[in-house]
């Protein structure tokens, strides 16, 4: 496995690049703000996205094991879910990934086996996409959950009340 | 098929930047899930509004009465006249940068219009276009903005995502404070009929029947006796908890959630327990029956409509001072602003607890003082016995809500109250408590369905924090001491740090006061068994 040696040598660009493409999609003013502010209390978006895009990265690398990931993009993911974002726009970064890699490693993709080394780490970067995108779905899950939850809890609260439960349901047994 | 088939290469790209956008275009798209419904017609009418229609925030015609730039304008002159601190604030601002990052909203969205300067620019481009002279010559070049339909919606979306907490005010330089300028703009909007109905609705409710529910006397009546038989399932006492009982020491006004709502209504249980143990001599007011104020989130007048109430049951009733429960803004019109609205008072005494014999000397003027500092009394003067390992169950951690935090200074009684209440407790990152705390996102009004992700975008450094003492220290319950903070920190938790619930400090009280004839059997204010050695073995 060439290539992942390659990609090894390259980590420092290619996260930085990755970091880059996910900031870039913040209005300019926001931009600025995720990438400087270090606080993650002050910049928990920033942060957690730098940190976990790195953490990312490299269990990309060791493994095509997704559920290595799962937590770490979930954290991404469940940020991007309720920003002003598209579906799309908010899982994109994933397959962003590809590019920065193709550009960053252009003078070592000279011949087939080379290529074949990539679109089996594409395969990887394909996948995550996939999870980005069972995860966002199920953000939004959540948030429809919550949202049922809330309205269905104070209509029980006034049945409750005028004596319309059954007194074991209204224990919540 | 005149339309041109696009090649592989141009499928193929994506674009991941946003188009560049200056500030000055005033263009809001109101995208479903982060912005408010409007003020529905009925309720507008019953508290007089300027121009009741049916409308709604997504249609493109908001129906604004045909003068409405004159009444902006009109209305922007009139303050400017009356308030010199809004004079001072659109002038004073040297766009130092301090308060830019200090937002939750922008914090949790990146989105450069919830910059506190940015946001305050919104107003300040036009006021500087047509009340200063360098705006009138210059316009743009001058940072000034042209009056249009655009601008009024994009004040409407920005000025109804700031939840008034005040946290950049504590870093600006010359103490402009953002919240104040939003409750202008707001007033403003008010002016036009723009409000939103999460606001309006409550503020008729609550001058109809004294709470922002619309709960009426009788249904007052009825919720406290659901809690006096709670509070018997729970321990076996049968407080006596007085409505309306002339000649009373104290009035106890509580936020209307705290006698309906969950978690608020464990702490409800905690003070009538509490005020059974101790022989208060009190009485709740089914008129007084919010302490709450959207009145506040509205404009100036009808926040004041809205308070009245409070001494005038307190005259009519004839108590000698007011007891407030934990509510969160009801404390910023209740401490800084009822003395001088509705007051002076002076039918009043100067409060002093009849436990303790403690004079309450700060609130000599208003005649009301905060429930934590009258059990943190009462602690101090070992008058209360109390068993923390009560709350075993908790891991606990202690949100400051803005506004008894910035706008009372209520930062240590709170924690004092906990410390003796309970055997585990976290702080959360010193630059997200206290004076700095960070807000829930959903105050001033904005706690709404509807806006949702908005919410849960500028609560995200609030649950960060906790969700930093969750996995540090196993911390399970975020205790404050705010209505609208019970109410809508549970969802944000349960989007961002699932496992992790919201009380109030009186819950807590109420677990761990030992009451003299409880039953043996007596459980924690959730009617949920107290988790003791021996119920431990068993597990």
């Amino acid at each position: 496995m060439k290539l992942i040696e390659k990609l090894r040598a390259e980590k420092a660009g290619i996260i930085e690049d990755w970091q880059k493409l996910i900031f870039n999609s913040y209005l300019e003013d926001g931009s600025i703000f995720f990438k400087s502010q270090q606080n993650k209390f002050q910049n928990p978006v920033g942060h957690t996205i730098s940190n976990r895009l790195v953490t990312i990265f490299e269990r990309l690398l060791e493994s095509s094991d997704m559920d290595l990931i799962r937590t770490d993009l979930d954290d991404i993911i469940h940020i991007r879910s309720v920003q002003d974002f598209s579906p799309s726009e908010a899982i994109g970064f994933t397959l962003g990934l590809k590019g920065i890699i193709r550009s960053r490693l252009s003078s070592f993709l000279k011949n087939k086996s080379e290529f074949d080394e990539l679109t089996a780490f594409e395969n990887r970067i394909d996948h995550l996409s996939l999870l980005a995108f069972d995860l966002y779905v199920g953000c939004r899950e959540k948030i429809y959950e919550i949202k049922a939850n809330e309205v269905k809890r104070k209509y029980f609260k006034l049945l409750d009340r005028s004596g319309f439960i059954d007194p074991e349901r209204a224990d919540g047994k | 098929m005149s339309e041109k088939k696009p090649t592989p290469e141009s499928v193929a790209q994506i674009e991941f930047t946003p188009s560049k956008q200056g500030w000055e275009d005033p263009k809001t798209e109101f995208k479903k899930g982060t912005f408010n419904w409007a003020a529905i017609q009925k309720s507008q009418e019953y508290l007089d509004l300027p121009n009741p229609r049916k409308w709604q925030t997504t249609d493109e015609d908001w129906k604004l009465p045909d003068n409405w730039k004159q009444i902006i304008f009109d209305g922007l002159r009139d303050r400017l006249d009356r308030f010199r601190s809004l004079k001072l604030f659109m002038d004073v601002c040297v766009r130092c940068g301090a308060c830019a990052d200090k937002c939750h909203f922008f914090i949790g969205s990146g989105d450069p219009k919830n910059m506190p300067v940015l946001r305050a620019e919104l107003l300040r481009s036009i006021y500087r276009k047509e009340y200063t002279l360098a705006g009138k010559i210059m316009g743009k070049m001058a940072g000034g903005r042209e009056l249009t339909v655009d601008v009024i919606k994009e004040w409407f979306y920005y000025f109804y995502q700031c939840t008034e907490c005040r946290r950049c005010s504590v870093f600006c330089p010359y103490g402009i404070d953002t919240a104040e300028i939003t409750m202008i703009v707001r007033e403003l909007l008010q002016l036009l009929g723009l409000g939103i109905d999460w606001i309006t609705t409550p503020a008729a409710n609550c001058f109809r029947t004294g709470n922002h529910l619309g709960i009426q006397p009788h249904g007052f009546q009825d919720s406290v006796d659901f809690a006096v038989d709670d509070l018997q399932d729970i321990t076996g006492i049968k407080v006596d908890a007085p409505v309306n009982k002339k000649g009373a020491e104290v009035l106890f006004v509580v936020p209307s959630a705290d006698y309906f709502g969950d978690p608020h209504y464990f702490g409800f249980l905690g003070y009538l327990a509490l005020f059974h143990e101790i022989g208060l001599d009190y009485t709740l007011s089914a008129f007084a029956s919010e302490g709450g104020n959207f009145g506040l989130f509205h404009s100036n007048e009808m926040m004041k409509r809205l308070n009245s109430k409070i001494y005038m049951e307190a005259k009519r009733l004839g108590v000698k001072w007011i007891l407030g429960a934990e509510c969160g803004h009801m404390w910023r019109v209740l401490h800084q602003y009822m003395d001088t609205m509705n007051g002076p008072a002076d039918f009043l005494e100067v409060p002093k607890s009849p436990i303790t014999g403690t004079v309450f000397d700060y609130a000599k003027s208003t005649k009301m003082v905060h429930i934590c500092e009258f059990t943190a009394d009462l602690i101090k003067n070992n008058k209360l016995k109390l068993d923390k390992s009560r709350n075993n169950q908790w891991n606990v951690t202690f949100h400051d809500s803005c506004n008894p935090a910035r706008a009372m200074g209520l930062l240590d009684e709170p924690r004092y109250v906990i410390d003796n209440v309970v055997n585990k407790f976290h702080e959360m990152p010193e630059n997200t408590i206290r004076e700095q705390t960070f807000c829930c996102g959903s105050g001033s009004g904005i706690g709404t369905d509807e806006n949702f992700e908005m919410r849960m975008r500028g609560g995200l450094p609030r649950a960060n924090a906790v969700k930093h003492v969750h996995e540090k220290h196993g911390v399970n319950v975020l205790s404050c001491i705010c209505a609208i903070d019970k109410a809508t920190l549970p969802p944000l938790l349960e989007f961002w740090v699932p496992g992790v619930e919201v009380c109030g400090i009186h819950e807590l009280v109420g677990n761990a006061l030992v009451m003299k004839g409880e039953k043996e059997d007596r459980t924690d204010m959730r009617n949920e068994p107290f988790i003791t050695e021996e119920s431990k073995k068993d597990e």
